[in-house]
């Protein structure tokens, strides 16, 4: 009980840090009144995703609290986390709404792309561990728990980095001279 | 509606959407965008382009 508290007091104190800073080191990030607008209505579709998505698992939970096992659980919901960020991002990509006057798109994207081979390199680790070894119970539920959250975090920035890239393309396409 | 007007104004002065859009602190997309007729600037915005393209509110954004 103790060990979860500081788990949670830890959280809060690093989530803590970085709203401090955030608002310390104002940067020159502006974004201009369409873009604003355009990311308003990706909040609110961001927003009605996560809504919809833990209702359904709250509903499922309910009616068999054993449906999803409590290994599983934790990576369904960092999943819907993802689902709806996802949504605010491919919305805000797809009316040029992500990136803030000025921001270079690449460094972005290759951060990007970097944390996402990092963590399929470790998603197809476990998914040999998980076929290749005799895992006990516990450590197989751990392993399943990772290649859920790893599956999750891949697909996430896997389609991030192609909405970016294909917009950027497909606005160079469509600038004027 | 497109703002063919608005266009028309840019080109005489020689400005690509980027351009526009740098004077006028927006991005290119919402300089396209209202071009296009798909975005509805507020008047600040009208303002600045009108201000960086030396027209009027009326000879740019009146429809006639």
């Amino acid at each position: 009980m103790m060990e979860r508290l500081l788990y949670l007091a830890g959280y809060l104190v690093i989530f803590g840090i970085i709203i401090f800073l955030k608002r310390r080191l104002k940067t020159s990030e502006h974004y201009d009144e369409m873009q604003l607008q355009i990311r308003a209505d990706a909040y609110k579709y961001a927003y009605g995703t996560t809504v919809v998505l833990l209702a359904g698992l709250i509903l499922m939970v309910v009616i068999d609290s054993e449906a999803v096992p409590s290994y599983i659980l934790s990576g369904v919901l960092l999943i819907i986390l993802l689902a709806g960020v996802l949504v605010f991002g491919v919305y805000c990509i797809r009316h040029d709404s992500f990136f803030f006057i000025g921001q270079d798109w690449r460094r972005y994207f290759g951060l990007c792309i970097v944390v996402d081979a990092i963590n399929l390199f470790t998603l197809v680790q476990n998914t040999i561990k998980l076929f290749t070894k005799n895992n006990e119970t516990l450590e197989l539920q751990g392993l399943i728990a990772n290649i859920i959250v790893e599956t999750g975090i891949v697909t996430f920035f896997s389609v991030i980095c192609v909405m970016i890239l294909s917009k950027m393309i497909s606005n160079k396409k469509d600038a004027e001279v | 509606m497109k703002n063919l007007k608005l266009k028309s104004a840019r080109a005489a002065k020689d400005l690509s959407q980027d351009d526009l859009a740098k004077l006028c602190d927006v991005s290119r997309q919402t300089i396209s965008a209202i071009e296009k007729g798909d975005y509805n600037p507020t008047i600040k915005l009208c303002i600045a382009i009108c201000k960086a393209l030396d027209k009027t509110l009326d000879d740019l954004f009146w429809d006639e």
